[in-house]
């Protein structure tokens, strides 16, 4: 069995409350309040290194396990242009200082941390020589791709980092089952033109295209009803399907989860995904979730260490994760909460 | 079905005509160049799925995750073409990923289908490789050893016991801390802000191969003895590189060697963090 011994987050010092309207610099403060946002969380540049040192930190403390035990490191990403990736996640390699780690590149956009979930359970089920497995996530947003306090109509991306150890040591949660689907059909929406395979791509074509207007790149479905309605429908029945397998495999029901763990899109979606998903928004991590905007694929995690307390004083047992990100692709997962 | 996991066939196509040699054809197909990489992707692929060997073994349904093995290189700035692909291929509503890790993609693909599948033993794994060397080859501040040539792959894992069953997955760190040939020293706004290219502002990788000593060190973590064990180098100074295909090219010179297996794929990244998967033909 493979169980969460460890998880550790931070966020950045900067907080910009969407009721105090001093802190209102680059910010759309009323978009922020339409979305059902307390706030948001900005780092300095500077402070984002320090940020991702801190949370595997945490995580390690919390885990009781030597960094020098790490078996593989998940490393989620999002938000980065694809040129980069290689060379960020070498950098980051250095920094977390994780020497006998093996290193997997994940990236579902915002569902990463439920893929990298996956990818942990399956493999501490199976590898015998892989002991522990650290899942590293984190988002700092100012451009390019994602204007943190202007990005989508659903959400307003939120910086901070999270890291989670899983291991075949007990402790109060085991996970017992995963689920992702991905659609493709609609990948459009998010791809940016840069250069070519002619040459690489130079500044003024990245700046050209620095951010993601899913208004624009979506322009032929979104203009056109019937499509919509069609995208819409579609993402409806992948929502359901993947919490009903999730729970198929766990052997679960619907009934049995005790609480829904999510990521943090804007209330209007969030009210969408509870309904479709028929589980009572006071009975998710809405309200731990708002207060801090859409940290990326960290949001999962982040709140369910926030949820802990919840789930301890409530008797909780049965956990369910969900999230979704850009592609599409939608994640789920069940939790058995040991309540000892 | 078992509890094992099988490569249970692969194609694989490369646009130079001379490492296509009559003794190594058995997987190689006519390839689709001069086109953008997920273009060689979907024509590998489809053309894999063809296959009459892969039709008799795969049953409708059965592929739960695409893997899309790419390299760094393509026309777009962000885009999940993991999504992309598995929409020209029509297998959406099941699980699509990539993985990036430079000629290490291929070979963490294969140890995360051979995870998944052990899992799952009723579905299976398609990976999917392609890559273009344009403007690698074109810019002059890439400092490369090896001749690259363009190259794409599809293969099919699933636990059936068909093709080649993988032994042993092995991972190591062969050289602590003098590596890191590649990350920027830059931050994310610097790079953005400044006037030339992207790219020229990093530290490119150096050349990046397994030796022989390296090799001995991955198999020595097996049970099995290393003058025992068919070896294809992959990345090797001066060979001519496949990119992410690169293991999948080797897989088919190990395919060529005869029954004397088991065979031996390795490669490692710009860390010097190496992968290497041991595969037996058949059960």
């Amino acid at each position: 069995m493979v169980y969460i011994n460890g998880i550790g987050f931070a966020l950045p010092k900067r907080y910009i409350d969407s009721h105090q309207e001093d802190d209102h610099d680059q910010c759309d403060i009323d978009k922020m309040i339409e979305l059902g946002y307390d706030g948001v969380y900005a780092a300095q540049p500077s402070e984002r290194e320090t940020l991702i040192i801190e949370a595997v930190n945490t995580s390690l403390i919390e885990a009781e396990i030597h960094r020098n035990e790490i078996s593989c490191v998940v490393h989620c990403y999002s938000a980065t242009f694809e040129h980069l990736v290689e060379n960020q996640s070498s950098r980051i390699r250095k920094l977390i200082d994780v020497p006998n780690a093996g290193y997997v590149h994940l990236d579902q956009g915002c569902n990463s941390s439920i893929l990298a979930l996956e990818y942990a359970h399956n493999r501490l089920r199976v590898d015998d020589t892989c002991s522990s497995v650290m899942i590293l996530m984190y988002e700092f947003e100012a451009k390019p791709i994602y204007d943190r306090f202007k990005s989508f109509s659903s959400s307003v991306m939120s910086d901070g980092a999270c890291a989670v150890i899983l291991t075949k040591r007990k402790s109060n949660l085991e996970v017992m089952a995963t689920h992702i689907i991905s659609e493709g059909q609609y990948s459009e929406i998010w791809r940016l033109l840069g250069s070519g395979t002619e040459d690489f791509p130079k500044c003024k074509d990245v700046l050209r295209n620095l951010t993601i207007d899913v208004e624009k790149t979506g322009s032929a479905i979104f203009n056109d009803n019937k499509k919509k309605d069609k995208m819409f429908s579609v993402l409806i029945e992948n929502n359901k399907n993947v919490y009903k397998n999730a729970l198929t495999c766990a052997g679960v029901n619907k009934s049995d989860i005790d609480y829904l763990i999510t990521y943090n899109i804007g209330k209007k979606v969030y009210e969408n995904i509870c309904a479709v998903l028929e589980t009572p928004i006071n009975k998710t991590s809405y309200a731990c979730g708002k207060k801090y905007g859409h940290v990326g694929s960290s949001d999962v995690f982040i709140n369910l260490k926030m949820s802990l307390h919840t789930l301890k004083s409530n008797k909780y047992r049965y956990i369910a994760l969900f999230s979704a990100g850009i592609g599409f692709s939608w994640g789920a997962g069940i939790i058995k909460y040991n309540n000892e | 079905m078992s509890n094992d996991s099988y490569i249970n066939d692969f194609v694989v196509s490369t646009d130079d005509e001379s490492s296509c040699t009559s003794d190594f054809s058995q997987h190689r197909v006519r390839g689709c160049f001069n086109k953008q990489p997920l273009d060689h992707a979907e024509y590998i692929a489809k053309t894999f799925l063809k296959r009459r060997a892969v039709k008799k073994v795969l049953h409708t349904n059965e592929i739960a995750c695409i893997i899309y093995v790419q390299s760094a290189l393509s026309e777009y700035l962000f885009w999940p073409k993991h999504n992309a692909l598995q929409n020209k291929l029509n297998l959406n509503g099941i699980r699509a990923v990539s993985l990036n890790a430079c000629e290490n993609g291929m070979l963490r693909a294969i140890e995360y289908a051979t995870n998944f599948t052990k899992c799952n033993v009723d579905k299976s794994v398609l990976i999917v490789s392609s890559d273009s060397y344009n403007a690698m080859r074109k810019n002059e501040n890439i400092n490369v050893s090896s001749e690259y040539v363009d190259a794409s792959c599809a293969l099919l894992i699933s636990s059936r016991r068909i093709g080649y069953k993988v032994l042993n997955i092995i991972e190591k760190r062969l050289r602590k801390r003098d590596g890191y040939y590649c990350y920027p020293t830059k931050s994310f706004e610097d790079i953005i802000a400044s006037e030339s290219g992207v790219l020229e502002k990093f530290e490119f990788p150096l050349p990046v191969y397994l030796d022989e000593s390296m090799i001995q060190s991955l198999i020595s973590l097996t049970k099995y003895d290393f003058s025992s064990v068919n070896i294809a180098k992959t990345l090797c100074v001066g060979q001519k590189h496949y990119g992410t295909s690169s293991a999948i090219v080797d897989l088919d010179i190990l395919v060529g060697f005869g029954n004397s297996y088991p065979g031996f794929i390795s490669s490692c990244d710009t860390d010097f963090y190496a992968i290497g998967i041991l595969i037996k033909k058949g059960v």
